[in-house]
């Protein structure tokens, strides 16, 4: 599967490097492998692991279609956890990526994938290249 | 995803948290722009719903900044094809963002600072804070507005690195 960097997924990137969220280590080491897997989609096993990939959900619980994370446990100096929303449609498309810091947080958070993936069916988006 | 127009009940909602908004003494092409993107957009329709229901102020603002992010997103129209930029590259862009974020938030300071930048561009506070504070790239539509409103020249909201 092609796996599409969008705007989105860069400008995040770009504030999650100014936050100094992650350390390049871990990007080259963790982060970029795992969203490598996407390459493999369902096969490569950390797919079923719930505490790596799960279906998006909206605030009122929700599932949002064709929408999924992918979940960093632990990472950066603060220990923090990352997601990555990605939209799965005939090519994964990397959205925007988040630290999870409380639970209201992350319902906005879902609320801005939601705008983004109905954006994405309307053809409504910049793609940044293309992760290999 | 929303496959139908929002009910005419969830409508007439959207617009009594606008007047709300308006009591909150959000600018009005704010909340115009907020309840026609919600009307056709669930997430931002999800959005304005938790600004109505949320007490905390900054938490309020937060939701704000999400929901001018999305008006500014939703008037995208086409599928676009960006440069594509290398991981490695991050680091000088963030450095090049900030600078530049910097080198304006100086000269809006000069100029009353955010308080009154919100009251000329009529963008939210909270969203021009996110704006100056994080490091992704800004916006042409925000930057244009910003100079209009103080009057800058357009070497003063040059940047290699808008969207």
């Amino acid at each position: 599967m092609e796996i599409v960097i969008t705007e989105w997924a860069l400008d995040s990137y770009l504030d999650l490097k100014g936050r100094t969220a992650f350390t390049d280590a871990e990007y080259w080491q963790e982060i970029r492998p795992d969203v490598l897997r996407l390459k493999t989609y369902p096969t490569d096993p950390k797919f079923t692991q719930s505490k790596f990939w799960s279906p998006a959900q909206d605030g009122s619980g929700n599932l949002i279609k064709d929408g999924f994370k992918m979940k960093w446990h632990q990472v950066g100096n603060g220990k923090i956890q990352m997601r990555l929303p990605v939209a799965m449609l005939s090519e994964a498309l990397l959205c925007e990526a988040y630290v999870k810091e409380n639970a209201k947080q992350e319902k906005r958070r879902l609320a801005r994938f939601k705008v983004h993936m109905q954006l994405i069916r309307m053809g409504r988006y910049t793609e940044r290249g293309r992760l290999s | 995803m929303r496959v139908q127009a929002l009910a005419p009940n969830l409508q007439v909602e959207l617009f009594e948290i606008g007047a709300q908004m308006k009591q909150a003494r959000l600018p009005e092409e704010f909340i115009v722009n907020a309840v026609r993107t919600a009307i056709e957009f669930e997430g931002v329709y999800d959005l304005v719903k938790m600004w109505a229901d949320e007490t905390e102020e900054s938490d309020r603002d937060e939701i704000v900044a999400d929901i001018q992010d999305m008006i500014d997103d939703c008037s995208q129209q086409d599928k676009l094809e960006g440069a594509y930029v290398k991981f490695n590259d991050l680091d000088t862009i963030k450095k090049d963002i900030r600078a530049f974020k910097d080198g304006l938030l100086q000269i809006v300071a000069q100029h009353g600072g955010l308080k009154k930048l919100s009251e000329l561009t009529k963008i939210p506070q909270p969203s021009l804070s996110r704006f100056f504070n994080s490091s992704a790239m800004p916006r042409r539509s925000t930057l244009m507005k910003i100079a209009k409103a103080l009057k800058l020249d357009a070497i003063k909201i040059a940047t290699e690195w808008s969207r």
